[in-house]
């Protein structure tokens, strides 16, 4: 935020006398919003084969395709487990969504836990806080993420940035990042550029927690930054 | 003086309600902020947007279904309000055929 002092009651030029008065002083005041494009996520998912999904202009062709086979999601008629009335459905998606490409803008990655589409689930222990913003930890927990950047261009260093207010017990944490998808880890400092020994095209993070921490991103003053992973600047 | 969450959030909701459809393209000249719009927009593959919006965030969705847009190696994809586009991405190529759906998940956040 910014102000500066525009004039005094005087300038409204008599509208009032105020030759007696104390002179209030009225002021300028602006304030910044700023809008920032996050990450970009491009996924897909396979629909090949024969299966007659209801609705489908390519996939509903009846009397060629045959309902879907899916245990216990698609509705086969007669079977107890999937021909569930209202819950299970006709036909079915041969897969679930895949990522295909991550894209940030200007190469930064942030994270303001708005939401858990960058947590890995099957790895994460501790706890991903949409509610109030923040990744809690207690001895032995981790956090760590999905690819936030999948393209073709080599990850060849990164810097990961956290603004140290954020964090209780900083000492308890300690941070990695992978460049090729999680295969390799390699230790990192805050706010330090690191450059991969192993290199790849697949970017994740990884936070360790050696005693309880907490990392807090709720950003509701003008100052505070989210989690931060810039790459190849 | 300062502008309140609430505030922003109410700023969001206008982006939220002027956001209306997503395009992919096949030009993959890098993007810049004097874009104004897609370098090769293929028309076909024009459809609605589905939007989520938390706390000072837009979370927009696209989908690309299996029938539409196929045969083409899709570069750039652009986000869009009725008077023209607000972003535009690049990445490498994804060749588009009739066995697939292509999904496209963009954030906005306002700070």
């Amino acid at each position: 935020m910014t102000e500066g002092i525009s004039g005094t009651i005087k300038d409204t030029q008599g509208l009032k006398n105020v030759n007696a008065d104390t002179v209030p002083l009225f002021g300028l005041y602006t304030e910044n919003l700023n809008v920032d494009t996050y990450t970009t996520r491009v996924r897909t998912r396979s629909i090949a084969g024969t299966i007659l999904i209801w609705g489908n202009s390519g996939f509903g062709q009846w009397g060629t395709y045959t309902w879907g086979s899916t245990a216990n999601v698609s509705f086969i008629l007669g079977n107890t487990l999937a021909g569930i009335l209202g819950t299970a459905t006709l036909g079915s998606n041969a897969s679930s969504w895949s990522i295909l490409r991550v894209i940030n803008p200007n190469n930064i990655w942030k994270e303001s836990l708005r939401t858990d589409s960058f947590e890995d689930t099957t790895n994460t222990t501790a706890t991903w806080d949409t509610t109030n913003f923040r990744w809690t930890f207690t001895t032995g927990q981790i956090i760590q993420t999905l690819a936030f950047y999948l393209d073709q261009t080599t990850i060849t260093n990164a810097t990961l940035t956290i603004d140290s207010s954020r964090i209780t017990t900083p000492a308890n944490l300690s941070y990695e990042l992978s460049a090729d998808g999680g295969t390799n880890w390699e230790t990192v400092t805050l706010g330090t550029k690191h450059t991969f020994t192993n290199t790849g095209i697949d970017l994740r993070l990884k936070v360790t927690a050696s005693g309880a921490a907490t990392i807090d991103v709720d950003d509701s003053d003008d100052v505070s930054i989210p989690i931060e992973v810039s790459y190849n600047q | 003086m300062v502008l309140t969450t609430q505030g922003k959030n109410l700023i969001r909701d206008l982006i939220d309600a002027d956001l209306s459809q997503g395009e992919l393209g096949t030009d993959n000249s890098a993007p810049s902020e004097t874009d104004t719009g897609l370098g090769t927009p293929i028309a076909a593959t024009i459809k609605s947007l589905t939007t989520a919006t938390t706390d000072k965030q837009i979370s927009m969705e696209y989908t690309l279904d299996s029938v539409t847009g196929n045969g083409n190696t899709y570069t750039e994809f652009e986000n869009q309000v009725a008077g023209g586009g607000i972003n535009r991405v690049t990445f490498a190529g994804i060749a588009k055929n009739s066995a697939m759906e292509l999904n496209v998940v963009t954030v906005l956040f306002i700070k």
